[in-house]
């Protein structure tokens, strides 16, 4: 396979135009780490250690952000990613960025495919389940996928017309949100609701470049949040898990981050974490969570240094052949 | 509260990364002083059994979503006490604690004052009950009620609920000014300090207690708030590093939880860490805008008037409501209480807390000369 051309830009620019995304996605890409092989691992294998019935009692429940902070890492992600894929939409000429989105996105989602039927031949992988609550992962990857798609459809307006392109994006969300309530196909109301996120990180885009103003990104963005609140009040599936708390309290981060974070060097850890977030997302539910679990019969931390590491590893491999997640 | 205090000055506003005046914080107040009005209001729609059809809007679209308390309870709390710890600790870098203290409490106690006799005489009219209940006060009660020294008394006697929030501010005011010089020299210190003593504040007043015990505790609770302001403010200024104080307001974060863990100490329903954390992070988000609203001047005088709002809107609204709602109806009489409440913060801002804030200004002046 060859890759598809690199954009023209310089890569100062393209550091440049990240900037304030370093924290939220590192952060997010420790806590999805934390929330999976931590807390849910943990718990579906019959452990409660001490520390993480703390950290709930007093972090997740007072704070309203449930799943030993999954969500609320989920949400930073998909704000990240409406974030940065609208930066490269808006930066690169169409064909282009479509062309390199599906070669980063796609072929890296196939092989943690094949990786997830494999462990599950004789391991216990996430399940590859359209099913949030079986696996918030992948759910959350058809997610970003999902708004990827929309994305390329409506990426020619952006430039000029970027309005149109947003509400288009919602409209499409919103009809399939409620055609998902008259069918009582509550797992892709959800879906639909969730790709709401993306679309606040690209209002957030463009606020930041000022081409949205205030009055203008505010209203889709509280729209956004309003088909959030609409999706739990028509399924019972969405009512467990919070998720406007979650949405709003990432939203907030998000806009910290982006004031706040103009550096154009971070630490190399920092810098590891975010260029192979993606990858690290797609690995985590097919290679690492079931290597927890089958090198647990030599010791616990032996299992999860050991894992880790070829989790890490895993990453470094997909973003050497397929190029920068971020 | 006095948050408020030090807006009117302009000078008395923390400024931005970029030497501005940070406007934010204005529409912050604005903000917080509008939740006050709205809690307090919905409150008693909701005590006397009326209708009011925001209440059910506002449970709708934000508090039961976001699972934050009834009524949006406590947001107008955590947005005054956080911009309060910002705004003193700014200020006290350049004051010496006497003037510190003179020039703060000149601008909350002289109007304080003011409110209490006022509402005192309310309530022995007959036309305002206060928040202990009692409907007439003795000479000893109505000392009591404007000292604030009703708070540990036993029977309470506290005329106008929100006052208790004065008690946070009397308390961080004695303390920045008796640690001025370590804020100064070791700015991460009075703060770290203090988590330690609300620690030790907790520790004694958890369970039953008697009245001024349970009271320390209250205050323990509320006051980790300031604090967190105070630190967003060195950390701003660069006096502390970001690591340090994070780790530090973290710390006092914690001593909330463990206060709300406790329990007893916040009524204001079952979304109070939540509330708090939501509300930091917008006042974090909204302290740096400076859009024209934000710069308008109608957004500074509404925020100049909001320690008097805070003070006397209760004092207004609820009798305005209770005469008027059963006759002209729920929203006609709440507009009449509100136009009210602005009449009434008017001649107040104006004429008393302004007039001894100057006045305080002026003997300044000549002293110095």
């Amino acid at each position: 396979m060859s890759s598809p051309p690199e954009p023209t830009q310089p890569i100062a620019s393209v550091s440049a135009r990240h900037a304030g995304l370093h924290a939220p996605v590192a952060v997010a890409t420790v806590l999805i780490a934390y929330s999976f092989l931590g807390g849910l691992w943990l718990n579906r294998h019959g452990y409660s250690p001490e520390w993480l019935v703390v950290v709930r009692e007093w972090f997740n429940k007072p704070l309203g952000l449930g799943e030993d902070f999954g969500f609320l890492a989920i949400a930073l992600l998909l704000m990240s990613v409406g974030h940065l894929l609208t930066a490269r939409a808006m930066t690169s000429p169409w064909a282009v960025f479509a062309k390199r989105l599906a070669w980063q996105a796609l072929p890296p989602a196939a092989i943690a495919a094949v990786l997830g039927l494999l462990f599950s031949l004789f391991a216990d992988p996430l399940p590859l389940a359209f099913d949030y609550q079986a696996n918030p992962l992948l759910f959350s990857l058809l997610v970003g996928l999902a708004f990827a798609g929309l994305l390329v459809l409506t990426a020619p307006l952006l430039p000029r017309q970027w309005p149109v392109a947003v509400v288009a994006q919602l409209a499409v969300v919103t009809f399939t949100l409620t055609v998902a309530g008259i069918a009582d196909v509550p797992q892709l109301g959800i879906l639909a609701a969730l790709v709401t996120l993306p679309i606040i990180g690209e209002l957030l885009w463009l606020s930041r470049k000022g081409l949205a103003r205030f009055w203008e990104a505010a209203p889709l963005a509280l729209f956004c949040f309003a088909l959030l609140m609409v999706c739990e009040h028509l399924f019972r599936e969405a009512r467990d898990w919070w998720f406007p708390v979650a949405a709003v309290s990432a939203l907030m981060l998000m806009l910290l981050a982006v004031r706040g974070d103009a550096r154009a060097e971070h630490p190399r850890p920092v810098e590891w974490l975010v260029s192979r977030s993606y990858y690290l997302v797609v690995l985590c539910g097919v290679l690492a969570y079931p290597l927890v679990g089958l090198l647990d019969l030599l010791s616990l931390p032996i299992s999860y240094v050991v894992s880790l590491l070829v989790w890490g590893l895993g990453a470094e491999l997909l973003h050497r052949w397929f190029g920068k997640s971020t | 509260m006095n948050t408020l205090t030090s807006t009117t000055t302009t000078q008395a506003r923390p400024r931005g990364n970029g030497g501005g005046y940070m406007h934010g914080l204005d529409i912050l107040r604005v903000i917080a002083s509008t939740a006050g009005v709205y809690v307090h209001t919905a409150n008693w729609f909701a005590v006397n059994q009326r209708e009011f059809s925001l209440n059910g809007v506002v449970r709708t679209v934000v508090a039961d979503p976001l699972h934050l308390n009834p009524h949006l309870s406590f947001t107008d709390v955590t947005i005054f006490m956080v911009i309060s710890g910002m705004v003193v600790t700014h200020v006290a870098d350049r004051e010496r604690p006497g003037q510190f203290l003179l020039r703060r409490f000149g601008r909350i106690i002289p109007l304080l004052v003011v409110v209490l006799f006022i509402t005192a005489m309310l309530i022995n009219l007959g036309v305002f009950r206060a928040e202990t209940k009692q409907t007439s006060l003795s000479f000893l009660d109505v000392l009591a009620g404007v000292t604030l020294t009703g708070f540990f008394t036993t029977p309470t006697v506290i005329l106008v609920g929100v006052t208790w929030t004065l008690l946070l501010q009397i308390t961080f005011y004695s303390y920045v000014a008796a640690t001025m010089p370590l804020l100064r020299r070791r700015p991460w210190l009075p703060s770290a300090a203090a988590a330690a003593l609300v620690c030790v504040g907790l520790s004694l007043a958890s369970g039953p207690q008697p009245e001024p015990v349970h009271r320390i505790g209250v205050i323990a609770t509320f006051i980790t708030l300031i604090f967190i302001g105070q630190l967003i403010t060195l950390v701003r200024s660069g006096k502390v590093s970001v690591g340090t104080g994070s780790a530090i307001g973290a710390a006092h974060f914690g001593l909330f939880v463990w206060a709300d863990k406790l329990g007893g100490y916040a009524y204001a329903g079952g979304g109070m860490v939540r509330t708090a954390f939501l509300a930091i992070l917008l006042i974090l988000v909204v302290m740096y805008m400076s859009g024209p609203i934000t710069k308008s001047a109608f957004v500074k005088a509404w925020s100049a008037r909001t320690y008097a709002i805070y003070l006397i809107h209760p004092v207004v609204i609820y009798p305005t409501l209770a005469a008027l709602a059963p006759k002209i109806g729920n929203i006609p009489a709440l507009l009449v209480a509100l136009v009210f409440t602005a009449a009434v913060t008017e001649v107040l801002h104006r004429y008393v807390e302004m007039a001894v804030h100057q006045r305080i200004r002026r003997w300044e002046k000549q002293r110095s000369s």
